[in-house]
């Protein structure tokens, strides 16, 4: 087992103006340590072997270009489970990921879509989010997205003929499966990516002298390492970049659902309670990727949770019984505030042994509020929220405690950091893939702009620390709307929140803050906002006054 | 129900060129009369002097969800609501009119008492069992007969003094919802519970008083109205005492005791009366000795 000692020779700290040539950089670095030879050396390598890790080495080995320079990836825990998953029909995994469009088209250039299991990805076509009282503003479909509500525009992703999906609910290890498959395909074909498993890094030093006897040693010339390991990632404590960020008071729970089989599960439902958001992703396979919504064949369909409340609830959550966990959750989606308020109060005395029945009060507020409606009126009551779940899969249940960390810049000397560590929420996969592929459309101009980091680093520096900057607006602008609307819920830990907080830190700034702006202009711009950061639209929705911010937005949004 | 003008129709659609018809005499042939500006079946009627009216059954479109429903349309509403409130100031003892002008205003209200009522576990039980108050529910001869000092005989004492029953009520009319009717009336039928609580009689001013309570605890646009323009019929030197001294009294009683809305009242008549004061939180107004306000209890 080779830990080996990574160390940037003290030539290579010279500026360089120009691409070497890999064969010159091997020369120059020689001879630091008899137990070197030269087949320890990489041209990049990649610390860590998440999807962003696994990934980027695939997309490495995948393009003509950077093809032939070496690529070391490093991972701390064995993957050969990762290789031979081969889980069960019914069985789902409780870290998925919602990929987007554009991460879609990026696994599918590098020809990793193609290995993963079809069988368990699911694509879902619509999202709803509700806010927590339905007077306020008009729920946030899918159709919102787009002004002509059945009609893609070519320039968005309509990337199967027929129908569009929004984005594909894959599980964590399918897609490193299909990662590694497909690196293992390449490297075949002759791309050299060397792939050290179980291994950890024991350190990053700069300088002469490769380390004390017996130990090996990775040499790395003017290429830089790629951190892909994580929020505390070695790598970037190595690079002197700090992370910084606040801790939500919120933890995230979550679970393998199953749901009512009644009702099609294509929808992607969220609603925003004063505790924050609760989120039901469909994750059951869909045997037709092309054709619109169709009943489910296979049986029940399930889904996957996340319910971001607070930590103290979340570890009432987290004890339940199975029967009176799944019907807090229709209830969450399903109750008025007041109920629901006093149903959460119960959830200690029930686990405490109360005979509280949430299943039995849902039915009753049900037949109350249904009682008088015809019909249709029921019908369209009962599509305006998710199916009913009527059970939760076994040891599924989860809790992570949510944290907002950023780096303060994403590329130093030598050194480039990708990847968005959000453990076992949805929406992270979303944003990494993205933001990997937005920033190095090719894999080599994403590391070459490393190697030319010096004199740009103040730019750099520059470019983020408004976006760290901006996200202490946005909390300070979310403190204020939250003391302004009362009971409306900040958003947070979400896609949209992130994305809304944006908007009104970035494009829209403090002063021209304006609680009197129509609400219709603020959901347009945040659907077009949304669209990018879904991968949807490639450009950041730009107007003449923040035409040159969007610039830098981009560059810095990961 | 009162009859309604012919060109207060049951639907909301805007008044037309047709709902006038009625107003000239000429005789118009059926044929000719054109299409009825709605979708709704509808009976024409020809009077003896050709006038054509249109005239639309009178509630059978929208659904009836209780005994005593009668649905009708929000441009009804509102014309009620105007009609009782001039007819409830001027002549307070028209209970009906002081009913109907609750409930055509209310029901934002009542949604709110029925969201405290679901926040309490006491408040869901009788959400969900709806008990009634009246002569066939409760057994008012057991309750007199119950020791002194008891909620329950003090409570038909009450009744018994001042000549009313728990009959009296006016039923609910035009809330629709099954759910926000039962609140509304649950909410009539615990005012004599109130009474018998805050010991108030039925004078002029001790209703007031009462009223005044009932806001401080309830907020329905009804109890407010009832304070504020009551007073207006008291003599100057009632509205004196009534401002200086059972005002500042019921809204602070009111403010500091349990939602009465969340009480099972049924469940406490074997209690004694000072515990369950002393359970809401309800205590009496200070009342000098020669006052002309005398609580009954």
């Amino acid at each position: 087992m080779i830990t080996p000692l990574l160390t940037t020779s003290s030539r290579a700290l010279r500026p360089l103006a120009r691409r070497v040539p890999p064969a010159v950089s091997r020369r120059i670095l020689s001879h630091h340590a008899p137990t070197l030879d030269l087949t320890n050396l990489y041209d990049v390598v990649i610390v860590g072997g998440g999807v962003a890790g696994t990934a980027l080495a695939c997309a490495l080995a995948s393009s003509p270009v950077s093809r032939r320079h070496r690529v070391a990836l490093i991972e701390a825990q064995d993957l050969k489970g990762v290789e031979g998953w081969a889980p069960g029909a019914g069985e789902y995994s409780n870290r998925c990921s919602s990929i987007t469009p554009a991460s879609y088209r990026f696994f599918k250039e590098i020809g990793v879509w193609d290995k993963l299991l079809h069988d368990r990805i699911h694509p879902y076509q619509d999202m709803q989010v509700r806010p927590p009282y339905p007077t306020l503003s008009s729920s946030f479909t899918f159709a919102n997205l787009y002004p002509l509500l059945s009609h893609f525009s070519p320039s968005a992703t309509t990337v199967t003929p027929g129908a569009p999906a929004i984005a594909w609910m894959v599980e964590n290890l399918n897609l490193q499966r299909g990662i590694l498959r497909q690196l293992d395909e390449l490297r075949g074909e002759g791309a050299k990516c060397d792939v050290f498993a179980a291994t950890k890094v024991k350190g990053i030093t700069k300088g002469e002298a490769v380390g004390e006897g017996g130990e090996e040693g990775l040499d790395l010339s003017e290429w830089p390492i790629v951190g892909a390991d994580g929020v505390n990632s070695p790598v970037r404590t190595f690079a002197g970049i700090d992370s910084l960020g606040w801790d939500y008071d919120r933890h995230g729970v979550v679970a393998t659902l199953r749901v009512d089989e009644a009702r099609d599960n294509g929808t992607a439902w969220q609603r925003f309670l004063p505790t924050g958001p609760i989120a039901i992703l469909p994750v059951d396979p869909c045997t037709d990727t092309i054709s619109p919504p169709s009943p489910r064949q296979l049986g029940p369909g399930h889904s996957s949770l996340v319910w971001s409340t607070t930590p103290r609830l979340a570890s009432a959550l987290r004890t339940l019984p199975p029967s009176a966990f799944t019907s807090l959750i229709n209830v969450a989606f399903r109750s008025s505030m007041p109920d629901l308020r006093y149903l959460l109060s119960q959830t200690d005395a029930v686990n405490q042994g109360a005979p509280v029945d949430f299943g039995a009060e849902l039915a009753w507020r049900e037949e109350v509020e249904t009682r008088g409606m015809d019909e249709s009126a029921r019908w369209e009551r009962e599509m305006a929220v998710p199916p009913l779940v009527t059970d939760v899969a076994d040891g599924s249940r989860a809790v992570f405690p949510l944290r907002m960390r950023n780096a303060e810049r994403y590329v130093g000397k030598r050194v480039v950091l990708v990847g968005r560590a959000m453990p076992g929420l949805g929406s992270g996969g979303r944003l990494s893939e993205r933001g990997r592929h937005w920033y190095a459309p090719s894999p080599e101009r994403l590391l070459l702009s490393a190697v030319r980091a010096e004199p740009s680093d103040a730019r750099r520096r520059r470019q983020a620390a408004p976006f760290v900057r901006n996200r202490v607006c946005a909390r300070r602008v979310g403190e204020e709307r939250r003391a302004e609307w009362g009971s409306q819920v900040v958003l947070e830990g979400s896609v949209v929140s992130v994305v809304s907080e944006l908007i009104d830190a970035r494009f829209f700034s403090l002063r021209r803050f304006d609680s009197s702006r129509s609400s219709l202009v603020r959901s347009t711009s945040q659907a077009e906002i949304m669209r990018y950061a879904m991968g949807i639209e490639p450009e950041v929705p730009s107007d003449d006054a923040r035409g040159g911010e969007a610039e830098e937005v981009r560059a810095t949004t990961v | 129900p009162p009859c309604l003008p012919f060109f207060l129709d049951d639907d909301d659609s805007p008044p037309c060129a047709a709902d006038f018809g009625g107003f000239f005499a000429f005789s118009v042939p059926l044929s000719l009369a054109g299409a009825p500006p709605r979708s709704e079946p509808h009976s024409i009627t020809l009077t003896f002097s050709g006038a054509a009216e249109y005239v639309t059954p009178s509630s059978s479109q929208r659904k009836k969800l209780y005994e005593t429903h009668i649905p009708i349309p929000l441009r009804q509403k509102v014309f009620l609501a105007a009609g009782s409130a001039v007819t409830a100031l001027s002549n307070p003892l028209r209970g009906d009119m002081v009913a109907t002008l609750g409930e055509t205003t209310g029901h934002l209200f009542l949604e709110r008492m029925r969201d405290r009522m679901l926040e309490d576990p006491m408040g869901r039980r009788i959400l969900r069992e709806r008990p009634v108050v009246n002569s066939q529910t409760i057994d008012l001869d057991r309750l007199r007969a119950l020791p002194n000092r008891t909620f329950g005989r003090e409570y038909t004492r009450w009744l018994d003094t001042q000549g009313v029953s728990p009959d009296t009520r006016e039923p609910v009319r035009y809330v629709d919802s099954d759910e926000l009717a039962y609140v509304m009336r649950r909410y009539r039928e615990s005012h004599d519970f109130a009474h018998t609580l805050t010991g108030l009689g039925v004078t002029v001013e001790s209703e007031l008083a009462l009223k005044w309570f009932e806001w401080a605890q309830m907020g329905l646009p009804m109890t407010a109205l009832a304070s504020l323009f009551g007073p207006l019929r008291l003599t100057s030197e009632e509205r004196n005492r009534l401002f200086t001294r059972y005002v500042p009294w019921a809204v602070q009683c009111a403010v500091g005791s349990k939602f009465l809305m969340n009480v099972y009242f049924e469940k406490w008549f074997e209690k004694p009366l000072e515990e369950v004061r002393r359970e809401l939180g309800i205590y009496l107004p200070e009342v000098p000795e020669n006052d002309g306000f005398s609580p009954a209890l």
